[in-house]
């Protein structure tokens, strides 16, 4: 199953399916830090947004698309805050993966990530979004796949 | 020299601890900017700017990129500013820290910055519970840096590489920590809050399986 995590902020984007979440049209707050979701209430954040949706259809898909326009030479903020919520889906404590210090992970998940940038897109860029999803997909027990650039998104295999 | 705390916690975070052993004119913390939409103002009155945030998802948090996109849409605010920032992070090695220092890096043209630099300060996650003298050597490390900084210096290279530390941990840590994995020595913090919790039950749970 794929999940499609829509971050772009500079086009009007039209939801293809139930698996294709297009965050600006969305409500998420920034995750705050309180690790409730790893001490309190372990695998639930504590803030009653749209973000679970995200999380439920994010623990059953072994393919993770993010999808970001290029903003400050990164991905959106939009998109940013949305990552960093999935935190609920590892445990706290810490084990040597690959050679490094990373989170255990709390589902039987080893995703594929891929990501899709539209617009104008430096390779500088593009080589620094390349570096962040991977170190980002071996935080989440998954493996960094591919970096599609598309002109314009309207079809990403949906 | 005019500080923004980029953590989501605030005044409860290791971020403002660290700020708060720098001299500065302003702090401010980029949690509450909807209530001060000032921030923009007291970027074009400073020449110094430091932000100080911990790494969240191997990156900025959502909330400092949100604000680097703010400077951008008004990006002639910061032409010839100097900015500096300071990144930590839980995990020990600085390996983590490597992604988001080299994004910083371009933000240096792209802002037209007269000066950009970054600091690494990783395995800070427990600053903020620790009594002063087990943060010393950081602490000292922190501010001969902010004082260059500040002073229009070179930051000491000797300095950054010894508050970054190790890229990865040696061999000898890695076979420790498997060793305190098993003997379950790691997880003692997290399972005191827990059980504190009343958690502890629960903490290997999918709730969404």
């Amino acid at each position: 199953m794929k999940i499609y995590i829509d971050g772009r902020d500079n086009v009007e984007i039209k939801k293809q399916g139930e698996n294709h979440f297009v965050l600006k049209d969305m409500s998420i707050n920034y995750c705050t830090g309180c690790w409730d979701c790893w001490l309190k209430t372990p695998g639930v954040c504590r803030l009653k947004d749209d973000h679970n949706q995200i999380i439920k259809q994010l623990v059953k898909s072994d393919e993770w698309v993010f999808i970001s326009n290029v903003r400050t030479g990164f991905i959106t903020s939009t998109l940013k805050k949305t990552i960093d919520r999935i935190v609920q889906i590892v445990l706290p404590y810490i084990r040597i993966y690959e050679g490094e210090c990373h989170h255990f992970p709390r589902y039987d998940l080893a995703p594929k990530v891929k990501i899709v940038v539209d617009g104008d897109v430096l390779t500088t860029e593009s080589e620094l979004l390349i570096e962040y999803f991977k170190r980002a997909a071996l935080n989440f027990n998954g493996e960094f796949d591919v970096l599609i650039y598309e002109e314009e998104i309207t079809d990403v295999d949906f | 020299m005019l500080i923004f705390n980029g953590s989501p916690r605030g005044e409860e975070s290791n971020s403002y601890v660290m700020s708060n052993w720098f001299e500065y004119n302003k702090l401010y913390s980029l949690k509450y900017i909807k209530k001060h939409p000032n921030y923009l103002q007291e970027i074009k009155n400073h020449e110094k700017i430091v932000f100080i945030y911990p790494l969240y998802v191997d990156a900025m948090p959502g909330l400092v990129k949100e604000f680097l996109e703010l400077i951008e849409d008004n990006v002639d605010l910061v032409k010839d500013k100097e900015f500096l920032f300071i990144i930590h992070c839980g995990f020990p090695e600085a390996v983590h820290l490597r992604t988001v220092e080299k994004y910083h890096t371009m933000l240096k043209d792209r802002f037209n910055l007269k000066r950009l630099d970054t600091i690494l300060s990783p395995g800070s996650e427990g600053v903020r519970l620790m009594p002063d003298s087990m943060n010393k050597k950081r602490r000292l490390r922190l501010v001969s840096l902010v004082d260059e900084f500040r002073s229009g210096k070179e930051l000491s290279k000797k300095t950054l590489n010894k508050l970054a530390g190790a890229e990865k941990l040696s061999t000898f840590k890695k076979v420790l920590y498997k060793v305190g994995n098993i003997l379950g020595l790691t997880n003692m913090y997290w399972n005191s809050q827990l059980k504190k919790n009343n958690a502890y039950k629960k903490r290997y749970d999918r709730p969404y399986e």
